[in-house]
């Protein structure tokens, strides 16, 4: 039974104990993976199709992309990273995701120079967003 | 005429003070993952927060002491020591989200890294706070974050299906969510709306402006109408994210993704009005996040604090100001994120609810202090109600967080 001084002391471990507990808890990783594929890609789609019309910022519009950039990178890791009884579905997923990384990257070059996204660049956006939201729900 | 603008700029203040960076995350997550599903929460907690703001201001007016003062002389050192520790921690956590949140917004507009607007933006923030006069810090950042009135505006320029809209305000748990993270953001969105700092700046900000009895209407006022209506801004942000987000199963992850609704509705205009908005906001949270924290010690141990008196008569509440700040710095400069670490604060708050929350009833209640202005019957009961829905939802937050895993 540890002392009533050492509480406040035990606070900090056992803060980070629950983080981690919190952080290891999660549901099937290729399902939710795909999701956070999805979400971060369609959220590119959309801050793209915001700068064509002219509602977006080119500021705001590059923070979106690496906002998203950052989180299908978290998905890709953490699907590599877990073990899954799907191992056919685990590689078809890392595959979505990295294609669709690579249309991210493609469109945040075109962003940096010239400062707009080309046709093709955003097709491919809808292509990989479609591809990953498809996956995500069958 | 001047007491009626004192009461107007108190309660546009209010208004615009009440939305931070917790209840911009948490509502336009939950907006995008749940539609409007859960805001009756927000109107509980803004129910919950008029009931024991108004409170812990009855208490400032009527004693001219500060609750913590009161909290550790009517409770005992060690009953005091408990809440100091929870209410400065969680303090701390959510100052930290709130410079984490200054700087992103500084990346929206500059597309330069948060990193680099973080030593800035806790710069600019002790800058403000060794300078400035309580008045017109609360005042400026509380106008300016009415700009956020832009969400509300974006919800009608989006046209929306009103009837559809209406029928998601019904409680429900969406197909693609289960029960466990349907409650574990109903609290997340609790503790965002009853964040304990807003109870200790709004008590310790009664003696910096010199409350008294003659107030205590001007007080309710700015309580019980500015924090209604802010908690009106807090569902335009998750009707903003269930409109434009939630049809595309855009989870909400960034600050970035926050904004988006609002862009497409007005356009450059609207995103000019939601940086200056989240900005204030912010920065005026990161203000009051710094102050409670300097008060809430500096009133646990008895040292001179306050705005009002010269930082050299206030020495150690300004230091303790200083050293929150630079670990803020320092944790943000680790390269966490600030959204992860606003998520987390909101639901650690829910979790310390109960320890800043009785002790201010148990106060409330004592004639000793208050003299004939002891809470009614009808507060108490009211307080009592909500003082099970508080320790339900503290109980509650760390199973539902282990089970979600913070909400995945």
């Amino acid at each position: 039974m540890p002392s009533r001084r050492a509480l406040p002391i035990l606070a900090g471990p056992a803060l980070a104990g629950l983080l981690c507990l919190a952080g290891c808890a999660t549901g099937d990783p290729v399902d939710s993976s795909l999701k956070q594929a999805a979400a971060a890609q369609s959220s590119i789609v959309l801050a793209v199709d915001l700068l064509g019309e002219g509602k977006a910022t080119l500021p705001a519009t590059r923070t979106t992309v690496d906002d998203a950039l950052r989180e299908l990178a978290s998905a890709e890791q953490s699907l590599g990273e877990s073990p899954t009884g799907r191992r056919i579905d685990q590689i078809a997923a890392l595959d979505d995701i990295r294609d669709a990384t690579d249309a991210a990257l493609a469109a945040r070059r075109e962003l940096d120079d010239p400062g707009t996204v080309s046709r093709h660049a955003a097709a491919d956006l809808d292509d990989t967003a479609s591809e990953l939201r498809k996956a995500a729900t069958s | 005429m001047k007491r009626l603008f004192a009461v107007a700029l108190g309660i546009l203040t209010a208004i615009g003070g009440f939305v931070d960076i917790g209840d911009l995350v948490t509502n336009a997550v939950v907006g995008s993952r749940f539609g409007l599903g859960l805001a009756w929460v927000t109107v509980l907690g803004v129910v919950g927060i008029c009931l024991y703001a108004n409170m812990s201001g009855r208490v400032a007016a009527v004693s001219g002491r500060a609750t913590f003062e009161i909290i550790r002389e009517r409770l005992g050192a060690r009953a005091g020591m408990a809440n100091l520790a929870a209410s400065f921690l969680i303090n701390l956590m959510t100052m930290t989200a709130e410079i984490g949140g200054v700087a992103l917004v500084f990346q929206l507009v500059t597309g330069i890294d948060p990193l680099l607007w973080v030593p800035l933006a806790a710069f600019g923030v002790w800058i403000v706070v060794w300078r400035a006069k309580f008045s017109a810090l609360e005042n400026a950042t509380g106008l300016l974050g009415l700009s956020l009135i832009v969400f509300a505006v974006a919800v009608f320029l989006l046209q929306p299906d009103w009837g559809h809209l209406g029928m998601q305000l019904i409680p429900r748990i969406p197909e693609s969510e289960s029960g466990s993270t349907y409650w574990y953001y109903a609290i997340a969105l609790f503790g965002a709306a009853m964040t304990p700092y807003e109870v200790f700046f709004f008590s310790s900000g009664g003696i910096e402006e010199g409350w008294t009895v003659k107030d205590l209407g001007q007080t309710r006022a700015n309580v019980l109408v500015g924090f209604p209506l802010g908690g009106i801004l807090s569902i335009a942000i998750a009707a903003c994210a269930t409109l434009v987000l939630l049809p595309q199963a855009i989870d909400v992850t960034s600050l970035s993704q926050v904004v988006l609704p609002v862009v497409q509705a007005g356009g450059t205009i609207a995103f000019g009005f939601v940086v200056v908005g989240i900005a204030a906001a912010t920065f005026g949270a990161a203000l009051e996040t710094t102050l409670s924290s300097g008060y809430t010690l500096a009133q646990y141990f008895g040292w001179s604090w306050g705005k009002f008196r010269r930082p050299a008569r206030a020495a150690r509440f300004h230091l303790i100001m200083l050293i929150g700040l630079v670990i803020a710095v320092l944790v943000l400069l680790t390269g966490v994120d600030p959204i992860a670490v606003t998520e987390f604060s909101v639901v650690f708050s829910a979790i310390a609810l109960p320890l800043t929350y009785i002790p201010i009833l148990i106060v409330a209640n004592d004639r000793q202090y208050m003299g004939r202005h002891v809470n009614g019957k009808l507060v108490n009961a009211l307080g009592l109600v909500f003082l099970v829905v508080i320790v339900a939802a503290s109980v509650a937050a760390i199973p539902l967080m282990i089970i979600t895993g913070a909400g995945q």
